[in-house]
């Protein structure tokens, strides 16, 4: 099982935008919380898509902690913010970012790709197979993937 | 406040990679007097090449060391080779344009690694690692030129010229507004060699104001620190000072695939694995 809250990154919330799978992110719910990091929403998300509240499945947490790290510029601030409130609450990272993820392991931190994370939420029905396939190809353009990877999602069936 | 804090000091900072570098060239000056040329007139050139305007100090500042040298032990300075230089130029050149690159590769990684220690020098680490690479490349260019029948062009010299002599002013002490200098010489540098290479040249920095050539640069540090670091796609949108979409839209435009997973070799759909 993976641990709650499932904590968002950026790219895997506007991933979902974009595929016009947003609501699908619900999913989860309500066995897990699903949040991303206040900060991520205010200045990563919300400016960039037509959105100015959150949906009510996904909360907004506050990180103020500080981090150590022998590599603090490995990551973006958002990044440490998402990485951070997974760590302070046994939580785990959704994301695309390798990066994201080495650090993720580094510090024990549980973290599982974005694109595995929409394959189940697919495979459990919260996508219908017409709208996985109509939003399949601006997902790819969102998350860039190895060419047999992308093959594998395009012949995704449920 | 930033969510991470670094160790508590970085070991080495940009503007100490630039020292370094103008310790070099004040090294291979010194050696001049091997030849018997004067490194004061060598250094007394250097300072006028600083005072040219840019799209002067970039295209022509050859012209300056030809006059200091006029009547001096380097009047045979030549950059039309006859087949011998050719051929000596083809064995010796190789090794001395490798040894500085070399030199100049280790103190651009110094400077890029500063992003990874600290978040409290981007912007100039960002300016240092486009400067050498503007530096890297324009001793590329004169490889290249310096082997075919034309010869070396003027201002691939020039820029070189114009280049090295930003980084030997920093010897003693940094002036004033160094990082906006480094950061305005690397757009004319980009610019120029673009041009001597037939190239598509970014705007001319002429018809820049600081502001833009500054914001040219570190989109350019940001694209480099990607491909030579290991950092996330939104820590080089940060360093950019972009979104993600459009620092990533800046990667693939240079050619570079933002690192995202899974790989192709790891499975999509493992049973085993336990999620929900």
């Amino acid at each position: 099982m993976l641990r709650s809250p499932l904590v968002l990154d950026n790219n895997v919330l506007s991933s979902f935008v974009d595929s016009g799978w947003f609501d699908a992110l619900s999913f989860p719910i309500p066995t897990y919380d699903v949040v991303t990091p206040r900060a991520v929403w205010g200045r990563e998300f919300e400016p960039y898509v037509e959105m100015n509240t959150p949906p009510e499945w996904l909360e907004l947490r506050t990180f103020e902690e500080e981090l150590d790290s022998p590599t603090p510029g490995q990551l973006s601030d958002l990044d440490w913010q998402c990485l951070g409130l997974a760590e302070e609450s046994n939580g785990t990272v959704i994301t695309n970012d390798k990066p994201l993820r080495e650090q993720c392991l580094e510090r024990g931190v549980e973290t599982r790709w974005g694109t595995k994370f929409m394959l189940r939420i697919f495979k459990g029905c919260a996508i219908t197979q017409s709208d996985y396939d109509a939003g399949l190809g601006r997902y790819l353009e969102d998350v860039y993937l190895p060419a047999s990877v992308e093959d594998e999602l395009r012949s995704q069936e449920k | 406040m930033s969510a991470v804090n670094g160790p508590p000091s970085a070991s080495s900072g940009p503007i100490q990679a630039v020292e370094s570098m103008s310790n070099n060239l004040w090294g291979a000056v010194e050696q001049f007097r091997l030849l018997g040329l004067s490194p004061e007139r060598i250094l007394d050139a250097q300072e006028d090449v600083l005072e040219l305007p840019p799209e002067e100090r970039f295209t022509d500042s050859i012209a300056v060391l030809e006059e200091h040298f006029i009547d001096g032990a380097a009047s045979d300075v030549a950059f039309e080779l006859d087949d011998g230089a050719r051929s000596l130029t083809k064995q010796l050149l190789p090794t001395f344009v490798d040894v500085f690159d070399e030199q100049i590769q280790t103190l651009q990684d110094n400077a890029l690694n500063v992003l990874l220690a600290t978040r409290d020098e981007d912007a100039e680490a960002l300016v240092v690692a486009v400067y050498f690479e503007q530096l890297r490349e324009a001793w590329q260019v004169l490889y290249e030129e310096a082997l075919t029948p034309d010869g070396v062009d003027r201002v691939t010299v020039s820029t070189l010229l114009a280049l090295n002599s930003r980084l030997m002013d920093v010897h003693s002490e940094p002036p004033e507004g160094i990082y906006a200098d480094l950061a305005a010489d690397a757009a004319y540098g980009e610019y120029y060699l673009a041009q001597v290479q037939d190239r598509e040249a970014p705007s001319d920095p002429a018809d820049l104001s600081s502001e833009r050539i500054e914001q040219r640069v570190r989109v350019a540090g940001a694209v480099l620190a990607y491909k030579r670091l290991n950092i996330s796609v939104n820590r080089g949108a940060e360093l950019a000072e972009m979104s993600r979409d459009e620092f990533e839209a800046a990667l693939l435009s240079e050619g570079v695939q933002p690192r995202q997973g899974p790989d192709a070799n790891e499975p999509l759909w493992d049973d085993d694995e336990n999620w929900f």
